[in-house]
């Protein structure tokens, strides 16, 4: 079929007829076209915006909340970093050498 | 005293407590997973961290555990404090620089493409939070980091855990937290290491009863770039690794927001201004080591008994 052809073959009644159809399904231009019973029964909402909290609603948790953080002192999980627990003597009240070491309980501060 | 050493977010972390009791030694033992779990949700380097998940939907409206809001909020607090000195939003500019990934597998001294010229931050102020919710709104075309907020936020959360059992320590890396003073009545002491020995000599030292120390430098985590050396600390106001006299700078302060904050824009405002910005600060001491080997101390600095060596 040619071009032509093709363009012939809708006649001015089939468009009226598909864009009757259209409308009935309320797809033209996006606007349900309604009867008045129709209208009736289904009122359109005012244009207001939506409320905020309904897009929060719809927000994504991105992972889920732990519970271990709040929750009261638990026996001590398995972790998966390598750990040394020592006991220790309390660090002497007095300045410590330049190389460090200024007991237990001692700290370093530095940037990291 | 009991006392746990172990590794977390890329450093070496300790906690001590003074009590030893089996309930301190628990909340001692449960310190690394807490580490281990808020690394997992903070860590920028992780692809499935809470904050990489985030960042990718930046300029839309997600929701946060708690653990994520808190932090953003925190770091908002710290930006407002040092007029965008310290910013979370640096992160396109850090990774531009080229850390773009953990120190630990960039090469030493890798020679990496130069950066652009400049890439301004400054979006902190446009972050949004909405607390009702624990939603948070990241502006559209920038990025998150937290990592130097978060270090110093888990040693607070984590002394929190251990001072209801009594005198207690978490040294987070550098960013310590102090519950005290000890049992016998004295404080606790801060050795300040030496940014110009990699051989773990130190500076000199602290006594620091309660609160908190923290120490900002760009003696560490600095690459070379074809333009020169770069390093992970960057001035938001050019979007570059900060251009400073400093090589480190130490505060003492009784808030680990203050402390982190204030260490950071002392160093990238450097010798002079940083000394008269920490001096400004109500309850904030500190010292800045410079790069010439000078050491410059706020003038109340000597209630910590500081003492160079």
């Amino acid at each position: 079929m040619t071009r032509k052809n093709r363009r012939a073959s809708f006649g001015t009644g089939e468009v009226k007829a598909l864009l009757t159809a259209l409308a009935v399904a309320g797809t033209v231009g996006g606007w349900a076209h309604l009867t008045a019973s129709e209208a009736a029964e289904e009122p359109v909402e005012p244009a207001t915006p939506t409320p905020l909290a309904l897009q929060f609603a719809a927000l994504p948790t991105l992972v889920p909340e732990p519970t271990a953080i709040d929750a009261p002192p638990q026996p001590p999980a398995p972790t998966p970093t390598a750990m040394v627990l020592r006991r220790v003597d309390n660090p002497v009240s007095a300045p410590s050498s330049a190389s460090g070491g200024g007991g237990g309980g001692s700290a370093r501060t530095r940037s990291s | 005293m009991l006392q746990l050493d172990f590794w977390a977010m890329g450093c070496q972390m300790r906690a001590a407590t003074e009590v030893e009791t089996t309930a301190a030694e628990w909340a001692l033992r449960a310190i690394p997973a807490q580490f281990e779990l808020w690394e997992g949700r903070l860590s920028r380097f992780r692809p499935d961290s809470e904050l990489s998940q985030m960042n990718l939907r930046a300029g839309d409206w997600v929701r946060v555990s708690g653990t994520l809001y808190d932090l953003i909020q925190r770091a908002r607090e710290m930006a407002a404090a040092t007029e965008g000195l310290v910013d979370p939003t640096i992160l396109p500019a850090l990774e531009l620089s080229g850390y773009d990934r953990p120190f630990a597998e960039m090469q030493p001294r890798e020679l990496r493409p130069a950066p652009p010229p400049e890439l301004p931050a400054g979006l902190w102020s446009s972050i949004e939070l909405d607390p009702d919710r624990s939603a948070v709104r990241v502006p559209e075309g920038t990025l998150l980091d937290l990592g130097g907020v978060a270090k110093g936020w888990a040693a607070a959360k984590s002394l929190e855990s251990l001072h209801s059992n009594g005198p207690a320590l978490v040294d987070a890396g550098g960013d310590i937290a102090l519950a005290g003073p000890r049992e016998d009545g004295a404080a606790w002491p801060i050795d300040v290491a030496d940014p110009w020995q990699e051989d773990g000599r130190n500076v000199g030292q602290l006594w620091v009863a309660s609160g908190f120390v923290a120490t900002s430098g760009r003696d560490r985590r600095r690459w070379r770039t074809k333009s020169g050396w770069r390093h992970h600390l960057i001035d938001p106001r050019s979007g570059q690794p900060a251009v400073t006299d400093a090589l480190t700078a130490t505060v003492v302060a009784p808030d680990w927001r203050a402390a982190e904050a204030a260490a950071k824009a002392a160093l990238i405002l450097g010798r002079e201004r940083g000394r008269s910005w920490i001096e400004q600060q109500p309850g904030l001491e500190g010292l800045l080591l410079l790069e010439d080997g000078g050491i410059v101390t706020s003038s109340g600095l000597d209630q910590y008994q500081w003492r160079a060596w």
